[in-house]
């Protein structure tokens, strides 16, 4: 990851017009936004178009960073909020419910039968529990548990304070808890 | 089966989720990713306006104005100008400036071809806003 002066001096020259240095902070942080965006819509053209969206916003909007917080902050919280926006505006997502999924997986695969098929089932089942959470929670998880954020960065992200973010954190593993113990993956 | 209830179980919680999460990212971005972001920036990028400056500002008509109007008010009052000194002085003074002999332009060929010149200058003014409007 390139140091917080490295983007702070890119910002610089794309303001005044570079646009290979604007080039290269897209291509440093494209997965990254790519990946948050895509924990949220889990449609692969979809996330592109829409993390796409979110460069373009940050690029028109690059005068207001001051450069008193991360680049990659600033740009993750226009990714979420773009990201909602489309949600907003396109609520059709999340149609299809865990249990559907599940099943389907189920009865798709003999899995179950052996050990390894008994894990790959449970990893699956996990894995289903994380994608049917809403939107605004899958952001929250990949935030925390895959780019292993601060609960304050998230917070200042996400535009809650560092205990309020904690708080979602406790509501999101309970939640989660509960999925995984209806699934008996956990005791109860 | 381990019991959940124990404040440690969020470490198996929060395991089974990392793990599922860091598998879940496999996913990229388009290859040209990087390119079509560009693209969309040239497009949405605000062309640039030229606002429009009047050739003489407000302060410059007004000082005009103020000139003009104490010139027109002074012409009405001839008698207090007439014996100012200043007003001699400054008659005295265009009275020794001596013009250049244009007697030779004196002739209805020279006026005419000013005229047209004149004509076709103005229509190039118009030609050229009507131009620029568009390219607006």
């Amino acid at each position: 990851m390139a140091s917080q002066h490295d983007d702070n001096e890119m910002v610089s020259r794309s303001l005044l017009g570079d646009e290979r240095a604007y080039a290269v902070l897209v291509g440093r942080y494209q997965h990254m936004v790519f990946s948050l965006v895509y924990s949220m819509l889990r449609n692969k053209e979809e996330a592109d178009e829409v993390a796409q969206d979110a460069f373009v916003k940050a690029y028109l909007s690059l005068k207001q960073f001051r450069g008193d917080s991360k680049f990659s902050s600033w740009l993750y919280r226009i990714a979420y909020r773009s990201c909602l926006d489309y949600i907003r505006k396109n609520a059709r997502h999340r149609t299809d419910s865990i249990d559907e999924k599940s099943t389907k997986y189920m009865t798709d695969t003999n899995a179950g039968t052996d050990a390894y098929g008994e894990i790959e089932q449970k990893e699956h089942t996990v894995r289903l529990c994380i994608e049917s959470l809403p939107a605004e929670e899958s952001a929250f998880v990949k935030m925390f548990y895959y780019d292993k954020l601060s609960l304050s960065d998230i917070g200042n992200i996400i535009g809650i304070s560092e205990n309020n973010a904690k708080v979602k954190l406790f509501r999101i593993r309970n939640k989660l808890k509960s999925m995984l113990e209806k699934k008996q993956l956990l005791a109860i | 089966m381990k019991k959940t209830d124990q404040p440690e179980d969020w470490s198996v919680i929060d395991q089974m989720i990392e793990n599922q999460v860091r598998n879940s990212h496999h996913v990229a971005p388009s290859v040209d990713f990087t390119a079509k972001v560009l693209d969309k920036i040239a497009i949405a990028q605000p062309p640039s306006v030229s606002v429009y400056q009047p050739l003489i500002s407000k302060n410059g008509w007004f000082v005009m104005i103020v000139l003009v109007g104490a010139l027109v008010l002074l012409s009405f009052n001839t008698d207090s100008t007439g014996n100012a000194t200043w007003f001699t002085a400054m008659n005295h003074f265009f009275s020794t400036i001596s013009l250049p002999d244009i007697s030779f332009f004196h002739n209805k060929v020279f006026v005419n071809s000013v005229a047209i010149g004149c004509v076709l200058l103005l229509f190039q003014f118009y030609i050229l806003s009507k131009k620029y409007q568009i390219k607006n």
